[in-house]
């Protein structure tokens, strides 16, 4: 697994972080990449104690940009795949194999937690489907869970995808790319793991009237 | 004989039209800009005291009053000096990143002999 790169977006993650790193670890997997997105805690200092590159934004600029750095970073380390992986601790790194499974057939596997969504806040099912249908609005592609973080990426999508968008809706950019590269893909049940940590972090109603305004703002504003 | 408006207009006119030719040679603006800007202020001070211009203006275009040729060509400048905003804040916002991301990975030990 020495060509498999984990790249986590992090930002204000300080309860979690060494958690989800240690759970990495434990997985199997040693190439860790956590770009910390200038958080305000101790989140930067406690990833460098887990021994894995650390890469720090000197001012925030949101979730697609420090995930568009990590992916850079994992580039000029000669990266075949990428796995990019929440920092609030909702993934289980054991299912990084099973998208790592079908990264072999599909150029971008989408970790999907809509497929089985079981425990899932029913806040969140909605939110979900909203993006989902937003995204297939947009962009022309649906997939059910549009909003994931957890996705697997081979060389030739870590080479061919351009994210322009820094915040949350770098998602559903991502899937425009897929489609626009004509790049293949699909999705993979995933388990989530929420936590009153968890659902804090994660996307909101506010974030979703954001990023519907962003993307349409993208339509007459490349 | 002079009213205060039209004086007031003329200030503010003279005002920023001065502050237009300072800005050029300050470099703050291209000739592009000045050229615009000194035409708007311009066209103020003008309009300030060849009204029945405006008329003649404002008839040719069927706009019943003089008036509404400066309001709603007013509007319309407004919208296009905000759309150019706005496609300048998305450009730098895009710079701002760009520059943020490479300077991190600059700054990584790890990377940074990689790119050497």
């Amino acid at each position: 697994m020495k060509d498999v790169y984990i790249v986590i977006p992090a930002y204000n993650e300080g309860t979690v972080i060494t958690h989800v790193l240690k759970n990495i670890k434990k997985a199997g997997y040693k190439n860790i990449i956590v770009v910390d997105d200038c958080s305000t805690d101790d989140t930067p200092t406690l990833a460098k104690k887990q021994d894995v590159l650390v890469i720090q934004h000197a001012i925030n600029r949101g979730a697609g940009a420090a995930t568009k750095t990590g992916i850079d970073a994992a580039k000029q380390l000669n990266a075949k795949y990428v796995v990019t992986i929440d920092a609030d601790g909702q993934h289980k790194p054991d299912e990084i194999s099973h998208l790592l499974k079908q990264a072999h057939a599909y150029d971008v596997v989408i970790g999907s937690r809509m497929i089985n969504p079981k425990g899932m806040p029913t806040s969140r099912k909605i939110l979900n489907i909203g993006g989902s249908l937003l995204t297939l609005l947009f962009y022309g592609i649906y997939v059910r869970d549009s909003q994931s973080g957890f996705k697997v990426f081979n060389s030739k999508a870590i080479n061919l995808i351009e994210i322009k968008f820094d915040r949350f809706e770098f998602c559903s950019e991502v899937l425009h790319e897929i489609r626009k590269k004509r790049l293949t893909y699909t999705e993979v049940p995933i388990s989530v793991i929420y936590t009153e940590y968890s659902l804090s972090k994660g996307q909101h109603i506010s974030n979703g009237v954001k990023m519907i305004f962003r993307m349409i703002q993208r339509f007459f504003v490349p | 004989m002079i009213s205060i408006i039209q004086i007031i207009f003329l200030l503010i006119g003279v005002l920023f039209l001065t502050s237009v030719f300072i800005q050029v040679q300050r470099d703050r603006m291209t000739k592009g800009q000045a050229i615009m800007w000194g035409l708007i202020w311009l066209c103020l001070i003008l309009s300030t005291f060849f009204v029945q211009y405006l008329t003649i203006i404002s008839e040719w275009l069927g706009i019943t009053r003089p008036i509404d040729i400066i309001i709603y060509s007013s509007i319309i400048l407004l919208f296009v000096y905000t759309y150019q905003i706005q496609l300048a804040q998305v450009k730098l916002s895009r710079e701002l990143t760009e520059l943020v991301r490479k300077d991190a990975i600059n700054k990584n030990k790890t990377l940074s002999k990689r790119t050497k």
